[in-house]
């Protein structure tokens, strides 16, 4: 065994790195998926609704009608079908058979009951399939109408003055972005690192390097370190594309956001030079990889709120590292804070990091058993 | 095409599959787990934003507004410190928005001068901030109307409805999305892996040296996997009618035909990474990381299609989850069946047609590169 040694380290080192580059698909596809992803999903993705379709049944057929209709449809939130057949019926079997997203009735004695002074009902159905759309688009209709409301009524008197920090025009890029940076890189990492460091297995070429005298840390830094320098240029690719395509903003140390990420990168890593240990072919380190990374994704407020889980589950997302990562995203992008605020999340990174490693270092040698 | 032929590659496919016992484990319980961990944690409800309140006022009017505040589910308010600013308050990141209710606001109310009420909202989460403001917009309506001096009742009143879920049963939204998404992820993964690894172990030379067709090697992998994926499919379908009660809601003829359709286009998508690629390594990153993410992101089982860019909406026409998670919806939640769902099955049929013959194209030959 001995102790550790840099020689050797630098020597293992050097076998990765001639392995990994050797290889120009696995290069690739370590390489261009993550920019490509980020580009891409971070236009194309979007938790605010839009485009709600909205079938409409105008009986009324008066200006004040019109006038609402317009108000539904002026942000581009509701979108109208209009069909030939506009009755009532019609729209509620739109609705029904799941060809547009809500229906809007609106009465034959609208106009009659608002010149009486009465409210003018409305009907509007949402297809509750999907309760995400319906819930929100609940919200923006009821904000849609008291805005048309308050255009036809005397100031009102209370109103909230609303403004927003740290992203004031809503982008949802900038919402996205850290999410998809993080949840991208734990995918990769966790599949790329199992798959690569089982093959040694697979192959029987694991019983020949643990005979060397080379210890199993010195051996698995050896196995990070390619990995590492790779995704450490995609984060870096990523981050350029992100800004000069959604003028994402770093507002926060660069050198603080370098170190941190550094250790999210080794963490990802480990997970899956972790996984490795467990399975014997490549198949079965692809399947746990896959398993272990989709959940680690979904539960880290990437793209699901955390504050809307469970108590368990929130308390349970406190050992997911990508919710620490993305959290600390967040701040050093989009709000430019420091350590003072998110030295927890650090400390919570460090810590898995290195018992993700110490796992993998003490399973290493007894794994061929 | 021999279909005798097709039948022995079918079984030989099982009989590999079923000896790697770990994997065979995995194959079921990966799925399992996945359903109960989606199923069980994610809700898209906004709940629990922590929201600061400065209350200069402290006049019935602001507890009343606070409270009312407090009330909704979507919101918790904290009272904080008057002497720090608000930008302060959000940057130490403990809450979501901060709203200060100034001094002499219920006197202003009630003789009818404008009153404004300023809130600060963190931003960087979108969805929170629509919430914030929808939640905000309502409150002070509400509560202003009755501390106000009397005026003109409303032009308009909305009755919204929601149909087929009014309960708001988020599970009955989540689960059958999730289906979709094991559904897109664990065949192909078993797919791409059984063709990649027979080239890569070099045992493919045996397929090419014997009689067998380039159609009948790939339509025995995929008759064998297409068993596994539909058992996988009843595995999870089993366990989301045990523990959320997931039922067919009417005719489930077109679900029944949507499923191995489905599991039919992963597999062959599966089978054409495995194809074009020659290393596990690479044909793992294209199943497992391309494929994953385009079908949980792409596929309007979180965040809905509709809301897009054009561009990305026609993209996703070729994604198959897309197209499912719509068949599998409307079986289980809505249940009209034919009328709103027979295009998602067309298209289902095109795309495995499609992938089909792109799985078969490098491998017609049934010999070595070059």
């Amino acid at each position: 065994m001995g102790e550790f040694s840099v020689r050797r380290l630098l020597v293992l080192l050097r076998k990765e790195f001639v392995q990994i580059l050797g290889n120009r698909q696995v290069l690739y596809i370590l390489l261009f998926p993550p920019i490509v992803q980020v580009a891409l999903l971070g236009y194309a993705m979007n938790p605010l609704v839009k485009h709600v379709t909205l079938a409409v049944s105008d009986e009324s057929r008066t200006p004040a009608s019109r006038e609402l209709l317009d108000a539904f449809t002026a942000n581009g939130v509701f979108v109208p079908l209009r069909s030939g057949d506009d009755s009532t019926a019609s729209v509620y079997r739109a609705v029904q058979s799941g060809t547009v997203d809500a229906g809007l009735v609106i009465p034959v004695d609208f106009a009659r009951e608002i010149s009486r002074g009465q409210p003018g009902d409305v009907q509007l159905v949402f297809d509750g399939v999907n309760s995400f759309v319906a819930n929100l688009g609940a919200g923006y209709a009821n904000l849609i109408v008291s805005d048309y409301n308050a255009r036809n009524a005397p100031a009102a008197p209370l109103s909230p003055q609303i403004t927003f920090a740290y992203n004031s025009g809503l982008l949802t890029a900038w919402f996205f972005v850290p999410g998809l940076l993080g949840a991208i890189l734990m995918v990769t990492g966790i599949l790329a690192s199992s798959s690569e460091s089982v093959r040694e297995k697979d192959e029987g070429t694991l019983e020949q390097l643990l005979m060397t005298p080379a210890s199993s840390l010195e051996v698995l830094l050896a196995k990070i370190g390619p990995l590492f320098v790779l995704f450490t240029c995609a984060l870096w690719a990523a981050l350029a594309v992100s800004r000069l395509l959604f003028g994402l903003p770093f507002r926060g140390d660069f050198a603080l956001f370098m170190g941190i990420s550094s250790i999210y990168i080794v963490a990802a890593i480990s997970i899956g030079i972790l996984i490795s240990t467990f399975a014997a072919t490549q198949q079965q380190a692809v399947l746990i990889s896959v398993f272990t990374a989709l959940p680690l994704m979904m539960l880290s407020g990437a793209f699901a709120p955390i504050q809307s889980m469970t108590p368990f589950w929130q308390t349970l997302s406190l050992i997911n590292p990508l919710r620490h990562y993305i959290t600390i995203l967040r701040d050093i992008l989009l709000r430019g804070t420091g350590l003072e605020v998110i030295w927890p999340n650090v400390l919570a990174l460090l810590a898995f990091a290195a018992i993700a490693i110490w796992i993998s270092a003490t399973r290493y040698r007894s794994q061929l058993r | 095409m021999n279909f005798r032929r097709i039948w022995v590659q079918c079984v030989k496919e099982l009989v590999t599959f079923r000896r790697d016992r770990l994997t065979l484990a995995l194959a079921f319980a990966l799925p399992v787990g996945m359903l109960l961990i989606f199923g069980l944690a994610i809700r898209l409800q906004i709940k629990n934003i922590p929201v600061g309140v400065q209350d200069f006022d402290r006049s019935p009017f602001s507890r009343d507004f606070v409270s009312r505040i407090d009330a909704s589910q979507e919101l918790i308010a904290i009272s904080e410190p008057l002497d720090r600013s608000p930008t302060a308050l959000l940057d130490a990141g403990n809450v979501s928005a901060t709203i200060v209710i100034p001094p002499g606001t219920q006197r202003a109310l009630a003789a009818g001068r404008p009153a404004p009420i300023q809130s600060l909202v963190d931003a960087t989460d979108v969805v929170n901030a629509e919430t914030i403001k929808q939640i905000l917009t309502a409150t002070t309506g509400f509560v202003g109307a009755t501390y106000a001096a009397p005026s003109a009742p409303p032009a308009v009143a909305l009755h919204e409805r929601i149909w087929f879920n009014p309960g708001g049963n988020e599970a009955l939204f989540i689960v059958p999305g999730v289906y979709a998404v094991i559904l897109a992820v664990f065949p192909t993964l078993l797919a791409a892996i059984a063709m990649v690894r027979d080239k890569e172990r070099g045992t493919i030379v045996q397929a090419y040296a014997s009689r067998l067709r380039a159609a009948e090697f790939i339509a025995g992998k995929w008759l064998a996997l297409e068993c596994i994926g539909l058992a996988e499919a009843f595995a999870i379908m089993a366990i989301g009618l045990a523990v959320w009660g997931v039922h067919f809601a009417g005719d489930p003829v077109p679900f029944l035909i949507g499923t191995p359709l489905m599991v039919g286009c992963q597999v062959l998508l599966g089978l054409f990474i495995g194809a074009r690629t020659n290393t596990v390594t690479s044909a793992i990153q294209a199943s497992g990381s391309v494929n994953s993410l385009v079908s949980v992101l792409l596929s309007g089982f979180l965040y809905p299609v509709s809301s897009m860019p054009l561009l990305f909406q026609w993209i996703s026409y070729v994604v198959p989850a897309r197209h499912y998670i719509d068949i599998s919806r409307d079986a289980f939640v809505r249940g009209s069946g034919w009328p709103g769902v027979w295009t998602g099955l067309l298209a289902l049929a095109l795309i495995a047609s499609v992938l089909a013959v792109a799985a078969w194209l490098p491998l017609r030959r049934m010999q070595l590169a070059d």
